[in-house]
């Protein structure tokens, strides 16, 4: 480590390290500095980038620039950060320490918000102070000349995203008692003025809740056409079932039955449907691993979809009589189609790989951390044999989750030895998943079986037949099959820890849908304070669908 | 127009000729006996569907499989089991036949619809330095709306026995109709799909 230490730095870092000092004594941001030197703010953000991956070099000439836009000579600012800083104050007036006491005091930068010369101070005093307000600042530019600004129509040197206006509603008030003396000659008007900014200004102390007090009483801006992808989804499976209903004059069962049978080339039109103008396209036959294939009809591949199966022992429970309610989830599968889905063809790497930060998604050969709770299920599902196995990316990111520091550090992560990944998205079947969603809800509310069957048959079935399957030539993903089985055991997991943290026992987690608890489940509110399993048919839903007795001795 | 690849692998790309490919899926699509031919079910099943007609065995004679009606008895009766040489033989004729027989239907199938759509990937050259790599190739997919040559030479199951040309010429024919100057590329694929 010493050693590491004593290397010298590369002009480089002695470079990214003078712009972020520079930039924090001048109070400036990294897209003020990047409007100075010509750059776009995407540009400098990734010059100065902490991750040594996405970072791109300076090069000379925008080395000049910072010097340019700083005020001093390039090789001072490449001399180091203390050196540069210290230029930097010294052509202020000022020195390093008081330019930072200045940072940290608000009341010393607000006297001057419209002077032009401090580009810096102008800049909000109070985000730096607190957190959540930093992010409302992001987007401010300076202004060379003040414009109206869009809250309380005074004049203000800045801009966010685009739109003239003082960054604070502190700063509103202060251009406001700054423009009042100058309305004083026009009395009447000047009065008027007052009054009608008055219930602007009242609501003031509940902006200090909201982080964004801006935003909300900004204009409406044009914003992107929103897609009508999902509606047009719903309304091709409405009319599917009102040309069946009409077929078969009103007999909802062959109705029914035509619809059921009609379901995987339905719900291969409505993918199709919904990636007409979608950014991917869907890859129906890619080169599959090994891992993928199955070595006969009948026989499996090595992919460990962690299908959970789990009794808790009873001598783990607290003895006397318990009333066990079986629950069910409403729609495992339906919910589990928004995961995050390999779009392209698998590739293979060796070695850990963080798959949330590269955002792929596939398959790990990994060997997990033992499982030692008796009140919880292994997220790996049952498992009877030990060793290395391969796995989905969701059981991967549950096995994560649960080794982390939120979940109590249930086991240790599991360690990957090799992957066959590609990029990923979760919204390859998101808009399928809500059309079929929306019919649901409204199937349901409206009782109306025919739909409700319908819907049903569409996702299950095409879950089933993505992968090697007679039934559906149209599209041969094997990969999607087992993650979105997998992501749906990792739902039921999540939903048995949410359990067990809200006091609860749980006793039995099983198939895709099954979870048993002991316990007043109905009251049990999760970390937000919302019920944890409200009770009813909508996907976020359960539904009760037996209860026992059982009863349990200390000696048993 | 580019021609075919005359040494394909030289830049360690790699990949499947691509109508051999498309003859692979073509045989998944025409089906057939699962069990292998080594067991008792898989054998019987292939030897009934050879002899279930005058026409049959006459077709089975003419791809060179002739059993005596002893032999075939024994056989059929578990009495005595074929070489091995003869089950590879059994099994390849089987396959043969069974395209012979489906390719009216599978063609019908094919055609169907305005035709069948076929995704198409290019050859793997992730080993391929980069300067020698083609730029710009992805998956594609291609709509063959006339599948009757292809089909025919599918069936014909010359490719099968070495003179891959017949096939090959067909397939390429469609692909450039299909791809235009680009085909050079997915003449041989990594991965090739039909949707029917």
């Amino acid at each position: 480590m010493s050693n590491a230490q004593e290397t010298p730095k590369s002009t480089l870092e002695v470079l990214r390290g003078a712009v972020e000092a520079l930039l924090t004594i001048a109070s400036q941001k990294q897209n003020e500095l990047a409007d100075g030197i010509g750059l776009s703010h995407y540009a400098v953000s990734r010059r100065q980038s902490r991750r040594p991956e996405a970072r791109s070099p300076w090069s000379f000439d925008e080395a000049d620039a910072i010097a340019r836009h700083f005020g001093m000579p390039t090789l001072t600012l490449l001399a180091g950060a203390e050196t540069a800083c210290e230029a930097y104050a010294s052509s202020r007036g000022t020195t390093v320490t008081r330019l930072l006491a200045d940072r940290n005091e608000p009341s010393a930068t607000v006297k001057e918000p419209d002077s032009p010369a401090a580009p810096a101070a102008a800049a909000s005093p109070e985000p730096q102070s607190s957190e959540p307000e930093a992010a409302a600042v992001e987007d401010v530019t300076q202004l060379p000349d003040p414009e109206p600004c869009v809250l309380c129509q005074l004049p203000a040197t800045t801009a966010l995203e685009g739109f003239p206006q003082h960054v604070s509603a502190d700063e509103c008030a202060a251009a406001a008692d700054a423009a009042r003396p100058q309305e004083a000659p026009a009395k009447s008007d000047g009065d008027q003025e007052t009054d009608r900014r008055e219930p602007a200004s009242t609501p003031e102390p509940d902006t200090s809740q909201h982080p964004h007090p801006a935003r909300e009483r900004r204009p409406s801006r044009p914003r992107q056409e929103r897609s009508d992808t999902k509606d047009t989804a719903v309304a091709f499976l409405r009319r599917n079932i009102h040309d069946a209903l009409e077929q078969h004059d009103g007999d909802l069962e062959a109705a029914q039955a035509f619809l059921v049978r009609k379901a995987i080339p339905h719900a291969m039109e409505l993918l199709d449907l919904t990636r007409r103008s979608g950014r991917y396209d869907i890859v129906a036959f890619p080169f599959l691993p090994d891992i993928l294939r199955k070595p006969t009809k009948d026989k499996p591949d090595q992919i460990w979809e962690a299908r959970p199966k789990w009794s808790r022992a009873w001598d783990s429970l607290p003895p006397g009589s318990h009333t066990v309610d079986e629950l069910d989830i409403n729609g495992a599968y339906l919910s589990a189609l928004k995961t995050h889905l390999p779009l392209g063809e698998l590739a293979h790497s060796e070695g850990p790989i963080d798959t949330i930060k590269l955002r792929r998604s596939g398959f790990h050969y990994v060997t997990p951390g033992e499982w030692k709770h008796e009140h919880l299920p292994n997220p790996l599902g049952a498992r009877d044999e030990d060793g290395p196995l391969w796995i989905g990316e969701p059981t991967l990111r549950q096995l994560n989750r649960a080794a982390s520091e939120k979940y109590g550090r249930l086991c240790e992560p599991p360690q990957i030895h090799e992957s066959w990944t590609s990029g990923s998205t979760e919204h390859l079947l998101e808009y399928a998943r809500a059309a079929l969603a929306e019919v649901r809800a409204e199937a349901i509310a409206d009782n109306d079986t025919v739909a409700e069957e319908y819907v049903k048959a569409m996702y299950s079935k095409l879950v089933s037949t993505m992968g090697d399957s007679n039934y559906n030539r149209d599209l041969h993903r094997p990969d999607w099959m087992h993650i979105i089985r997998s992501a749906a055991f990792s739902n039921l997991w999540e939903k048995a820890f949410k359990a067990n943290a809200a006091g609860l026992h749980v006793v039995r987690v099983s198939g895709t849908d099954e979870l048993h608890l002991i316990g007043d489940w109905r009251s049990a509110v999760g970390a937000q304070g919302r019920p944890l399993f409200p009770e009813g048919r909508a996907l976020t839903e359960v539904k009760l669908k037996n209860q026992r007795t059982i009863t349990t001795d200390s000696e048993a | 127009m580019p021609d075919r690849n005359i040494d394909f692998g030289h830049y360690k790309a790699r990949g499947e000729l691509s109508s051999l490919a498309a003859a692979r899926v073509l045989d998944t699509l025409a089906g057939g006996i699962t069990s292998p031919v080594t067991t008792r079910r898989g054998l019987t099943a292939r030897l009934r569907y050879m002899t279930r007609s005058e026409h049959a065995r006459s077709l089975m004679a003419s791809e060179g499989l002739n059993p005596s009606s002893e032999t075939l008895a024994k056989w059929l009766d578990g009495t005595q089991q074929p070489k091995a040489s003869n089950l590879t033989l059994i099994d390849r004729t089987y396959r043969r036949m069974r395209r012979h027989n489906v390719a009216r239907y599978l063609l019908q199938r094919l055609n169907a619809g305005g035709g069948t759509r076929v995704e198409i990937h290019p050859a793997d050259d992730t080993s391929v330095l980069e300067r020698h790599r083609r730029r710009d190739k992805q998956m594609r997919k291609i709509n063959i709306r006339k599948w009757d040559h292809i089909v025919k030479a599918w069936a014909d199951g010359a490719w099968e026995k070495g003179t891959k040309a017949a096939l090959d010429d067909v397939w390429v024919d469609k692909l450039r109709d299909e791809l235009g100057s680009d085909w050079g590329a997915y003449e041989y694929t990594k991965s090739l799909g039909f949707n029917a």
